[in-house]
């Protein structure tokens, strides 16, 4: 084998200075002829050299006389060094990474202490491109034959892909280590093959406890056949989508898991075993469970709460019933027992006139007034809770109407002598006309009772439409209100009158503030003792 | 309407018949006046049931006055049974009663009353009442002729 032609031979043996190749000094034979043994010589360089190219190698060696350092050619290309660069100890050490250049130096001094070989990985940053590189460097001591120093001789290897590919190797692993999750590899006949820190803190088992046996270990009682058909899915080139099972942990409670189970191929592509990564979900199955209980309760809160609003509704429907039917009750039979004592009275009166003296007389007049004021009461009462309850409409009502209807049938008009003027025309009114009637025939009825004895009473209705509201106004003439009872006025039996002076209920105003707010509107009153009375209702107009 | 034609009055309150009986005196209303305490014994009445079948001793009225509020049947329920009853087609039923309640108007003349009175307070204002009455629905209101409306014998 010829390798003269080849790069390296050029320099072929770079410690040539030394005298002989270092590694194969015991390899020529002293007893054969010098032809022979130059022979001999040139071979075994040439097995050294083809050594060093299988082996990617670069040789070098160093002259502790001269502190030169001579490099292979194939040395130089790893250091990144021009071919037959000669350099010193101390330089070459500048190209290693600061972060080892101490170590080397250690390992170099130890070696030469103890006369004994070195061997170590470092990285250098390489003399062209500045790239750092990972070497392997192996040196050896030589010395003469009375024992000096001469050198050192040795080797250095670029090792980097080797490094990475540790780097990135050391890396997953650590990845798979620290990792939360189980992960598992397993081979075809379900027997652990490894297991990581996450699958002791999952299933309770040591590494040590788990690898090499077989995974059903994991596998609850029941669930025994879930493995096999896993495994027959994969062999059959299905994919499994990670799916939510329960295993069994070392001390026999269950855990919930998400399982996703992978094959891992050979190199020739083959299903070679089966790595399963299993997430500990108990945590969140717990906070599902915690939820649906939470929705549960709450849905079940909700029911309460529905069926309680029903049967309050109920009761109250019930008690507004019963009100009404109270209401009822009072405007068919209480009035009619003061129908009777009105009716006996004034028959008496009648029919038995020339028996009764002037005193008699009197006597059933008064009962007979006091049983119409309080059918008037109660008729006012029932005329307050009919307003004050029940849904009402609104509707254009028109007012005009309205006020001709209440004058043309209110019985006190004539006997007061009243002079009443409506200053139409009057807006239309949104309102209820029940109510809108009731209010004005009150408030006409208080403009024409609460005059002094003996006067006419006047009274002026106006109504002026503003902004979307109409303001009714009924003026009059009358004995007025002092201000400090102007607040009163509008409370039910909020009188300010003795009975004997003025008759009435003192419900009126109560019904006509009632009715107006129930239809979105207001009341007020301006008023001056002796000055008489405006009062002005506020309703919304009718467009 | 003929003066020796009656009518019915179904009222269980003995203050407001008495009163009822001397205002229709005082308006001179002469036509014999039937008064019935409940309306059970009014459909029994009118439908000619048991003694009532006796026409001669218990005619049939031209007019009713009927309360609403009745013991075992109530006014609302005769008056329906009433005008389920086409032989009584023409029959006039005036509801006197103490209630001006919008719903019991309503329902009266959703159930076919003629007309509705509440009773008034006073005897004046009740005499009044009587007086309208006497003019309007025994002067001039036009009564169907006895036996059952054209349109039932058709």
């Amino acid at each position: 084998m010829v390798l003269d032609g080849n790069a390296e031979s050029e320099n072929p043996l770079a410690l040539g200075s030394l005298g002989q190749p270092p590694l194969m000094h015991d390899t020529p034979h002293k007893s054969l002829p010098e032809s022979e043994q130059q022979e001999a010589v040139r071979e075994g360089a040439q097995r050294f050299q083809l050594a060093l190219s299988a082996g990617h190698l670069g040789d070098w060696s160093w002259d502790a006389r001269t502190d030169v350092v001579t490099l292979g050619a194939k040395a130089c290309e790893i250091f990144g060094l021009p071919v037959g660069t000669l350099t010193t100890l101390s330089k070459l050490r500048e190209l290693a990474h600061p972060d080892d250049v101490e170590r080397v130096r250690r390992a170099v001094d130890e070696a030469l202490a103890k006369r004994a070989d070195y061997d170590l990985e470092y990285r250098i940053r390489r003399g062209d491109s500045k790239k750092l590189v990972w070497i392997a460097a192996q040196g050896r001591p030589v010395y003469t034959a009375e024992g000096a120093l001469r050198g050192l001789i040795g080797v250095v290897q670029d090792v980097t892909e080797r490094k990475e590919g540790e780097e990135i190797r050391a890396r997953l692993a650590a990845v798979v280590e620290s990792s939360d999750d189980a992960i598992i590899s397993m081979s075809l006949d379900a027997i652990i093959t490894t297991w990581n820190r996450g699958a002791e803190r999952t299933f309770g088992y040591a590494a040590a406890e788990a690898v090499g046996r077989s995974v059903t270990i994991l596998i609850p009682e029941n669930a025994e056949d879930e493995e096999p058909r896993i495994l027959r899915k994969l062999l059959g080139g299905e994919r499994v989508e990670h799916y939510e099972t329960v295993r069994k942990r070392k001390d026999g409670t269950l855990v919930d898991v998400s399982l996703s189970v992978s094959p891992i191929y050979d190199s020739e592509g083959k299903i070679a075993g089966v790595s399963k990564i299993s997430r500990d979900i108990t945590e969140r199955k717990r906070a599902e469970e915690a939820l649906r209980k939470a929705e549960a309760e709450l849905r079940r809160h909700a029911e309460t709460l529905e069926e309680q609003v029903a049967e309050r509704t109920a009761r109250l429907r019930e008690t507004i019933q019963e009100l009404e039917s109270f209401s009822y009750s009072v405007s068919h039979d209480m009035r009619s027992p003061l129908r009777a004592m009105q009716g006996y009275s004034d028959a008496l009166l009648e029919d038995f006139r020339g028996q009764l003296d002037p005193v008699a007389q009197d006597y059933l007049k008064r009962i007979s007034r006091a049983a119409a004021r309080m059918d008037a009461l109660i008729q006012d009462v029932l005329a307050y809770s009919r307003v004050a309850k029940g849904e009402i409409e609104l509707t254009k009502v028109n007012l005009e109407t309205v006020i001709s209807d209440v004058i043309q049938t209110y019985p006190a008009i004539e006997k007061a002598k009243a002079d009443i003027r409506v200053h139409e025309p009057l807006p239309k009114v949104l309102a209820h006309e029940a109510y809108l009637t009731q209010i004005i025939s009150n408030l006409l009825g208080n403009a024409l009772k609460f005059v002094a004895p003996g006067a006419a009473p006047r009274v002026d209705i106006r109504a002026t439409s503003k902004n979307g509201m109409v303001r009714i106004s009924v003026r009059d003439t009358g004995i007025g209100i002092a201000p400090e009872h102007q607040k009163q006025i509008f409370q039910i039996f909020g009188r300010v009158y003795s009975d004997k002076k003025y008759e009435g209920t003192g419900i009126g105003l109560a019904i006509v503030k009632k009715a107006a707010e129930r239809m979105g509107g207001s009341i007020e009153v301006k008023s001056e003792l002796g000055h008489g009375s405006e009062f002005s209702v506020f309703l919304k107009e009718a467009k | 309407m003929k003066t020796h034609d009656s009518i019915l009055v179904v009222e269980d309150n003995e203050d407001d018949i008495f009163l009822m009986r001397r205002a229709l005196k005082n308006a001179h209303i002469v036509n014999p006046l039937v008064v019935l305490e409940d309306g059970l014994e009014a459909l029994n009445y009118l439908a000619g049931a048991g003694m009532y079948a006796d026409r001669e001793k218990y005619p049939m009225p031209a007019i009713v006055f009927l309360d609403l509020k009745l013991p075992i049947k109530d006014g609302f329920e005769v008056l329906k049974w009433i005008r389920a009853n086409p032989s009584l087609d023409s029959l006039i039923v005036v509801v006197l009663t103490s209630s001006n309640e919008p719903s019991d108007v309503k329902t009266a003349y959703g159930l076919g009353a003629n007309s509705y009175l509440v009773k008034p307070p006073t005897v004046a204002q009740l005499l009044d009442m009587a007086k309208s009455f006497k003019w309007y629905w025994l002067q001039f209101n036009e009564f169907a002729p006895a036996g059952p409306a054209s349109a039932a014998v058709v």
